[in-house]
């Protein structure tokens, strides 16, 4: 297994596309942990002297605020910084939600068909929704904010890990080596969680490394209606919401907080594509 | 193949009824009594009371669901709490405006697509395939809402203030003009008002101003939304050019003496052509219901502005309403590309006989 991990590891950096995602995730990561380190400011502390700062190189911008000030004279840099943090958070608490549910439903359905049709109806039905449609729906249910963001766009995850660990174990039960070891006395569990699902294991990884992308975009997209994280909480979303009340004056306000969920969003898919490749070298051209 | 459509139209009957019942759910799992949030918290409990028996609040659940899919079937889709109109009614008067959008944004990102994804599969591994397949992955990364913030930036701040700047030093012959940012078309010439697609009843009208207002007003919207389906079509096209490049027959047509260029849009390509039409299809279900964040930006007057606006109010009959519509046409996207498929394609309608 070490052995395996490393050749992993090695291939990744090896890879271009996986390992300028792996950089742009570290620093992604890096950031959000070290956030109140490393802002020159704090995310709320308004100075309404210094509303509407441009950028530092720009004529009236100054080093103390680089990437500029709002409305309120708060330091766009140290919002973004802050921000960081809520979207990681989003990224691991919606994936999580995603793939605990999706897993379980998906090896259910797969290893014991007396339940597959009902549950993969379920998933239909969850699939007949364009899914930023169905997390809208979801936080208009539970009620707007950013808890409840999370855990629509978790939900309208559900089917996609739902539908590849099925996939995955239906076509790994077949094996004969399943077969041996439900001979030898092995219960349905056992079976299931020691030679099922660890053969489902790559897919299932890249699955949640792109899932980590689309949850941030989704939730990012919510609290951009309006219906995730409130201002004036720092999140990615937020800001854009709040942004989009000045930026034709001001282009600063959304153009970098974008660029902050681009760069993430952008980090999780190369290297999920790159993990693709890696992992499983059939699926690429 | 008669059968086949059939068999897959019955398919449809527990999707959509689990649809409905999801979509009914909504108001019942929003925690609380639905006439007192739609309502708000200040309204006196007489009005509540009169809205939960006009909403049939009172009765029991089971009982409120089969009278809910009654009148769904009767195609009452209830009224609006907000402007009392039938929610049918303001559906109509929407609608127009997000097919023009999704067509125009698909008819942007279907060719270009394709091309790009034909082109790169074709010098793979060369410069050409890796900026298309970076850009694309960029596309798939980008923030729709916030390409809408960035657009507009350019083309309806920057663009006119440059050439401003130009005719400034250059005098009058430089044209000045910028992308409008919001709405359809310009109220001051619309077009008499007949199939509701703006660009159509300007040329019913034969009116050519009206006509240019509305272009201008849809290129920038019409980007913005096609960015995505562009990014996945053009990967999409690449992986299956270059999968059906491998074939056998692909051999035969060279080993005959065709060109690579013959080989690969005459043979190959349409191969490849089936299963990206199957994701344009999807990608069209999608645009029609996934335009929420766009036609906000650009104040667009279609279904998914009005949707979110109906969330915001909590005015569970008109969310209920869009919410079915767009899952229905979703959904109908959907058989309508797996009929088509299995037209083209007999292996699959025989493999499920």
């Amino acid at each position: 297994m070490v052995s395996g991990r490393r050749r992993i590891a090695r291939d990744v950096l090896r890879h271009r596309g996986a390992s300028i995602g792996l950089l742009l995730v570290a620093a992604f990561v890096a950031l959000s942990a070290l956030s109140p380190w490393l802002s020159p400011h704090g995310p709320f502390e308004q100075d309404l002297s210094a509303a509407f700062r441009p950028p530092w190189h720009l004529p009236g911008g100054t080093a103390d605020h680089l990437l500029g000030t709002d409305g309120l004279g708060r330091d766009i840099l140290s919002r973004i910084l802050h921000g960081a943090r809520y979207s990681l958070q989003i990224g691991v608490v919606s994936v999580g939600i995603a793939a605990l549910f999706g897993v379980f439903l998906g090896a259910i359905a797969g290893f014991f068909p007396a339940t597959d049709n009902a549950i993969m109806r379920v998933m239909d039905v969850m699939l007949a929704f364009p899914s930023i449609l169905l997390a809208i729906v979801i936080v208009a249910t539970l009620g707007p904010g950013l808890i409840n963001a999370m855990i629509a766009v978790g939900i309208v995850a559900i089917p996609q890990y739902a539908r590849l660990v099925r996939g995955s174990v239906l076509t790994v039960r077949v094996r004969e080596y399943v077969a041996a070891s439900a001979a030898l006395g092995a219960s349905d569990l056992r079976v299931l969680s020691r030679t099922v699902m660890p053969n489902c294991l790559s897919p299932l990884i890249v699955q949640c490394t792109m899932g980590f992308a689309t949850a941030i975009l989704d939730a990012a997209g919510l609290s951009f209606l309006g219906l995730g994280a409130r201002p004036p909480t720092p999140e990615w979303g937020a800001l854009l919401h709040e942004g989009f009340q000045d930026f034709l004056s001001a282009w600063w306000v959304v153009t970098f907080p974008g660029v902050a969920v681009f760069l993430a969003v952008l980090g999780f898919n190369l290297l999920g594509d790159g993990l693709r490749d890696i992992l499983d070298p059939r699926a690429s051209g | 193949m008669m059968a086949f459509a059939l068999r897959r139209l019955v398919y449809l009957v527990p999707t959509l009824a689990g649809v409905s019942v999801l979509v009914f759910s909504t108001m019942h799992l929003s925690g609380g009594d639905p006439a007192r949030i739609m309502l708000g918290e200040r309204a006196r409990p007489e009005t509540v009371a009169a809205l939960r028996v006009e909403l049939g609040l009172d009765r029991p659940i089971a009982e409120q669901y089969v009278r809910y899919a009654v009148n769904l079937l009767r195609g009452d889709l209830g009224r609006s709490i907000k402007s009392h109109t039938p929610v049918t009614e303001e559906i109509a008067a929407r609608f127009p405006a997000t097919v023009e959008l999704a067509l125009a944004a698909m008819l942007l990102a279907a060719p270009a697509g394709i091309a790009a994804g034909a082109v790169a599969a074709r010098r793979r591994g060369g410069w050409v395939d890796v900026a298309t397949m970076t850009g694309s992955l960029c596309g798939i990364s980008l923030p729709v809402f916030w390409l809408g913030l960035i657009l507009i930036l350019l083309f309806a701040v920057l663009l006119p203030e440059t050439l401003m700047g130009l005719r400034e030093r250059f005098g009058a012959g430089v044209p000045v003009f910028g992308f409008p940012v919001s709405g359809r078309l310009d109220l001051n010439h619309a077009p008499p008002w007949r199939t509701g697609l703006a660009i159509l009843d300007s040329l019913l009208a034969g009116d050519a101003r009206a006509l240019l207002s509305t272009l201008r007003h849809l290129v920038l919207p019409a980007v913005t939304l096609g960015t995505i389906p562009l990014a996945v079509i053009a990967r999409m096209t690449r992986s299956e050019l270059l999968s059906e490049l491998q074939q056998d027959y692909v051999r035969t047509a060279r080993a005959k003496g065709a060109s690579e260029r013959s080989v690969t849009y005459r043979h190959a390509l349409r191969n490849a052509l089936i299963p990206v039409l199957t994701t344009i299809g999807l990608q069209f279900g999608y645009l029609l219901g996934g335009a929420v964040l766009t036609e906000t930006i650009f104040a667009w007057p279609g279904i998914g502005r009005w949707l979110v606006g109906a969330v915001m109010a909590r005015d569970f009959p008109a969310v209920q309403g869009g919410t079915l519509l767009v899952a229905v046409l979703f959904v109908l996207a959907n058989l309508l590309v797996d009929l088509l498929y299995a037209a083209v394609d007999p292996r699959l309608r025989l493999a499920s006989e």
